[in-house]
């Protein structure tokens, strides 16, 4: 029922709306993932440095997004 | 007996070239988990760190994100056993480099870290390889028996490479545990260098990027390879990406703590081993299609019955049956959309296949382990499993879903 061809010839394509769809959902999660990932190896020195202040009583300013990123990574 | 067997679920190891193959990657895989396991005790040994072993972990697998595109369009342009050739010889250098190192007490945790990437990279390169040679070494209605013999090796590795090395670690140190990946990775190579060169198809004549997007736009101008790629992506993201509520849940649900936690995933890897030497028993195309109903549906019940009990023994019955389903499910649809693909672009479909599910994956795994506290892991595998038993049920109904599930026949028009 399933048969292997194999013509020689490349592949032509237009850009579709309905292809950039696709093509995002094959690529974002892993982008996604690996940016949550690379940021998080990045900032978490800083927001360690500020989890150390709070315990030791004197309070650092440090953005929102760095203890976000921190928390979602599991290797952080 | 045992010739009957073997004809029925080994059908593809009578071709030589074949046989070559999966033993190189049986002995690969299992060079791979032996090194993971052995990594791991010596960097927390030294470290003390379970920070550093994540690390290690996770620089071996982070270039499933980034190698497979790449890799994709060479396997497409060069022989893939030369691809093999090399991504083996770098595995097989850089445990000898860590057993010399090891032997002479000069290896350190920096180390130890760099070559864990380098590994991850060469894995990265044989894995969607070693899919796209696979298909062309057996005859397309053996495609199904061969792609599950390959997953039995990725199931069945992880417990025999660190079967072997866990005894070695504590009557021999990291050294010996180490030669044991360098001798795997010598056994592959050598299982490599006897296949026949796999020459690639005329090239097209375009520049890299262009045979990229030529790959994308293959997969998605052929509906039937669209939309399994589409369940798969589905499925990777609602029932495999579970590692990270696993350990809330046998603590919270289970009551079970760590070993708790061991013991499930335990169940995982043991369903899927047996599932992927059941799928090698498949024979028909309806069949195939009956499976995959099958298998999907069960992927996720199976998560729901684990999410419903509270007993350790059903949740390891549970995490069996889900762990079996979800590799069953896999590999057929890997090779629904191995079978379609033509020579020419079986490394890019492969590469596609790699990079997709694995970053759903791991997208999916940073967002659970985000929100599990908040909403529980037992309502996020309860929701997860009932959505995907229904994208199952739902996708059956359109024409191109019936030929996915094999229905009814693929058109010729999808398969040039």
């Amino acid at each position: 029922m399933i048969v292997n061809a194999s013509p020689k010839r490349p592949e032509s394509f237009h850009v579709t709306s309905g292809m950039l769809a696709f093509t995002a959902l094959m690529f974002l999660p892993a982008v996604l993932a690996f940016a949550v990932l690379i940021s998080a190896w990045v900032v978490s020195d800083e927001v360690y440095a500020a989890e150390r202040a709070v315990a030791a009583g004197s309070p650092t300013e440090i953005a929102t997004w760095k203890t976000t990123v921190v928390g979602i990574c599991p290797i952080h | 007996m045992l010739r009957a067997i073997t004809a029925r679920f080994g059908v593809a190891l009578q071709y030589p070239e074949f046989r070559r193959l999966w033993m190189a990657n049986a002995s690969s895989q299992a060079a791979s988990w032996a090194l993971i396991v052995t990594r791991g005790w010596l960097i927390y040994r030294e470290s003390g760190s379970s920070f550093l072993v994540g690390l290690a972990t996770f620089a071996a697998m982070a270039p499933m994100l980034v190698v497979p595109p790449i890799i994709g369009v060479l396997a497409d342009r060069i022989d893939r056993r030369r691809i093999l050739l090399i991504a083996y010889t770098v595995d097989a250098a850089q445990s000898a480099t860590l057993m010399v190192l090891a032997l002479t007490g000069l290896l350190e945790v920096w180390m130890v870290l760099t070559l864990s990437l380098v590994n991850g990279i060469s894995r990265a390169t044989q894995l969607p390889t070693s899919q796209a040679l696979a298909a062309t070494l057996v005859p397309s209605n053996q495609l199904l028996n061969a792609l599950s013999l390959n997953a039995s090796t990725q199931h069945g590795s992880r417990l025999f490479g660190p079967g072997i090395v866990t005894p070695l670690l504590a009557i021999a140190g990291a050294p010996m545990a180490f030669g044991v990946s360098v001798v795997l990775y010598l056994i592959a190579l050598r299982q490599a260098r006897s296949l026949a060169p796999q020459p690639p198809e005329p090239s097209s004549g375009q520049s890299f990027i262009a045979d990229f997007l030529g790959g994308l736009a293959y997969v998605y101008d052929r509906p039937v390879m669209r939309l399994m790629l589409l369940i798969l992506v589905a499925h990777c993201g609602l029932t495999m990406a579970f590692e990270s509520l696993l350990p809330s849940f046998a603590h919270n649900q289970l009551g079970a703590g760590d070993e708790g936690f061991g013991s499930l995933m335990m169940g995982v890897g043991s369903g899927a081993f047996v599932a992927s030497l059941f799928v090698a028993g498949l024979q028909t195309h309806r069949g195939r299609g009956n499976a995959l109903i099958v298998t999907g549906l069960l992927s996720g019940v199976g998560q729901v019955l684990l999410s419903l009990t509270d007993s350790l023994v059903v949740g390891i019955a549970a995490a069996a049956i889900m762990g079996g389903a979800q590799a069953a499910f896999m590999t057929i649809g890997q090779a629904v959309t191995q079978s379609i693909a033509t020579n020419e672009f079986r490394g890019r479909v492969a590469s596609i296949n790699s990079f997709s599910l694995g970053g759903m994956m791991a997208m999916m795994n940073l967002f659970n382990g985000s929100i599990a506290d908040e909403i529980g892991a037992q309502s996020l595998l309860l929701i997860y499993g009932m959505v995907f038993a229904l994208v199952v049920a739902v996708t059956m109904i359109p024409p191109t879903g019936r030929q996915v599930y094999g229905r009814a026949a693929i058109p010729e028009a999808h398969l040039a």
